[in-house]
């Protein structure tokens, strides 16, 4: 195997340095990780496209700016894909699903740009579900994105192609959304570390919706750190997106050190049932965490279950209302479940969905002043359950797709309606050998504090990729 | 991996509500076993009905939510480190 090869499983970092001191140039990397994603694409279904040609532009374009000293930041010359649910001028934008006709882009996303002038390389769009809808990467149209350590497992969506590329070393990052588990679920059912950050902290002009009110744009990476690299590139406000908020960005990656300094951590009580591998894995983290950051006490959030109903509501009026009219064109161009999904958002009534969104400022407020309030960093699972097989977790068959959603969304939803930063990490694996993880939720804007604590947790379970 | 259910005696008259709504009112047919999308609103309505009780104020808004995420915001995030 080339070093480029190697280097495919290496951290952000140290590829960097590797591309500063000419181990290998950006152009041998990418033609490396190439030939490595064409291979897994019959096998993972990872991207909607290997965009081979443009990568390979990009990387030369790299090349020539190192050679003239020029570097952009340690995202120079790094492999990246992200969901399909960005435009890319000139490029097709199919948002997993076969409903609109194929377009050229007339615009590129704000994180794309932030992401290029960084010096990154785009691989090409990756698979998602349909719609930015769905938990488990299963997708009728473009095949089902499969897991990178089982492929009879799900991956974990909406974001499917961005854990499972990542997973598999094909790229070093990626880009994914989230509206109530959609990053955090396949970085989770992938062994990877995922943040949803704060509501408005990353722009999603350009990024096609689910439910504007709780979509957030945040980055699956193979490490804490390459998450901070990720989040420091693409985070703050952004004038094309009127919901971004402007708040300050700090370079998080060099906080990873200190920001977790002297925090107060607790564990949910969240009366969900876990799986007992699940609880078991879950146990073990908070005896790590406990150890390094005081004793995790228990706090009670009886608001949980409310907060997984709003944030649905939200989701489904606010795709009803964006779908409606394809619906009325074009239904049979949607998969099954995505469009029962839909459907119940033409129903509830309106009044609710304006008290859901109404309500949410106090709702967290109590959740801030109550079950946040002697805490600084609250943990619970990421998923309840173990990875689930397709067949399992097959949301086409007559009847499934609630239940199924249900099911695995219990403990991410939540987080959404309350727009706080969430941060997944691993905990371990599996009997299976399938990875399980942990929810890092912080206060508003608290990213900072999240990564460092991911970071020395991941060093205190000595969890490597 | 299933749904909660609602009551039979509850699901019928919404089934036929949602099927009549959903032409009528929105021109869309459903492809959905009516009694699945019935025991989905009628789950929405009432843990969101209970969830907002007491807690809409002639004082709120929907903006007010983005602007406590900017007031509430952790230390850590402040231009220097704290």
């Amino acid at each position: 195997m080339s070093t480029a090869a190697e280097a495919l499983s290496w951290p952000i970092a140290q590829v960097a340095a590797h591309l500063r001191d000419s181990t290998f140039s950006c152009e041998e990397l990418t033609l490396a990780a190439l030939e490595r994603a064409q291979k897994q694409q019959p096998i993972l279904y990872a991207f909607i496209e290997i965009t081979a040609a443009d990568a390979l532009a990009q990387a030369r374009e790299c090349d020539r700016e190192a050679a003239l000293g020029r570097w952009r930041g340690p995202l120079h010359g790094i492999l990246l894909a992200d969901k399909d649910c960005f435009e890319l001028e000139g490029r097709s934008m199919t948002v997993g699903s076969r409903v609109m006709d194929p377009q050229p882009g007339g615009r590129t996303a704000t994180a794309l740009l932030r992401l290029k002038a960084a010096g990154t390389v785009d691989l090409g769009p990756l698979n998602m579900n349909e719609m930015v809808a769905g938990p488990t990467g299963q997708n009728p149209h473009f095949g089902d994105c499969r897991n990178s350590v089982d492929p009879s497992r799900i991956s974990g969506g909406s974001s499917s192609g961005s854990g499972t590329a990542v997973g598999a070393g094909l790229v070093f990052g990626s880009l994914g959304s989230d509206t109530g588990g959609s990053i955090r679920l396949p970085a989770s059912m992938n062994g990877l570390f995922g943040l949803k950050p704060t509501y408005g902290r990353v722009s999603r002009s350009d990024c096609f919706p689910r439910a504007i009110s709780l979509d957030c744009v945040g980055p699956l990476a193979r490490s804490a750190h390459d998450c901070a690299l990720l989040l420091e590139a693409v985070a703050g406000w952004d004038p094309q997106d009127p919901s971004s908020l402007a708040a300050p960005v700090p370079e998080y990656s060099r906080r990873l050190e200190r920001a977790g300094a002297g925090i107060r951590i607790a564990v949910i009580a969240t009366f969900v049932d876990y799986d007992a591998q699940v609880q078991e894995a879950f146990t073990r983290l908070v005896a790590a965490a406990s150890a390094r950051y005081g004793a995790a006490r228990e706090v009670a959030f009886d608001g949980l279950g409310a907060c997984n109903a709003m944030g649905d509501i939200i989701s489904k009026v606010e795709a009803a209302t964006l779908h409606g009219q394809w619906m009325r064109e074009r239904p049979y161009r949607y998969s099954q479940a995505v469009y029962s999904r839909t459907e119940p958002g033409l129903h509830v009534p309106a009044v609710h969905y304006v008290e859901a969104t109404t309500a949410r400022a106090s709702v967290l407020q109590e959740f801030l002043q109550g079950t946040m309030g002697k805490a600084d960093v609250l943990l619970c699972p990421t998923v309840p359950v173990p990875v689930p097989t397709r067949a399992e977790a097959d949301m086409e068959g007559s009847g499934k797709v609630f239940g199924v959603v249900a099911r695995l969304t219990a403990l991410t939803r939540p987080f959404s309606y309350l727009g706080l930063p969430v941060l997944t990490m691993p905990t371990g694996r599996d009997g299976n050998g399938m990875p399980m993880g942990v929810q890092l939720i912080g206060r508003p804007f608290g990213e900072a504090r999240l990564l460092s604590v991911a970071q020395a947790l991941a060093t205190e379970i000595g969890w490597s990729a | 991996m299933t749904s909660e259910s609602q009551p039979a005696d509850d699901l019928a008259p919404m089934e036929q509500a949602v099927n009549a709504i959903s032409l009528r009112l929105h021109g869309i047919a459903s492809r959905t076993v009516g009694t699945l999308i019935a025991s989905e609103v009628l789950r929405l309505n009432d843990a969101v009905r209970a969830g907002a009780a007491g807690r809409i104020s002639y004082s709120a808004q929907p903006a007010d939510f983005a602007a406590l995420l900017l007031a509430s915001a952790d230390p850590s995030n402040a231009r220097e480190d704290t």
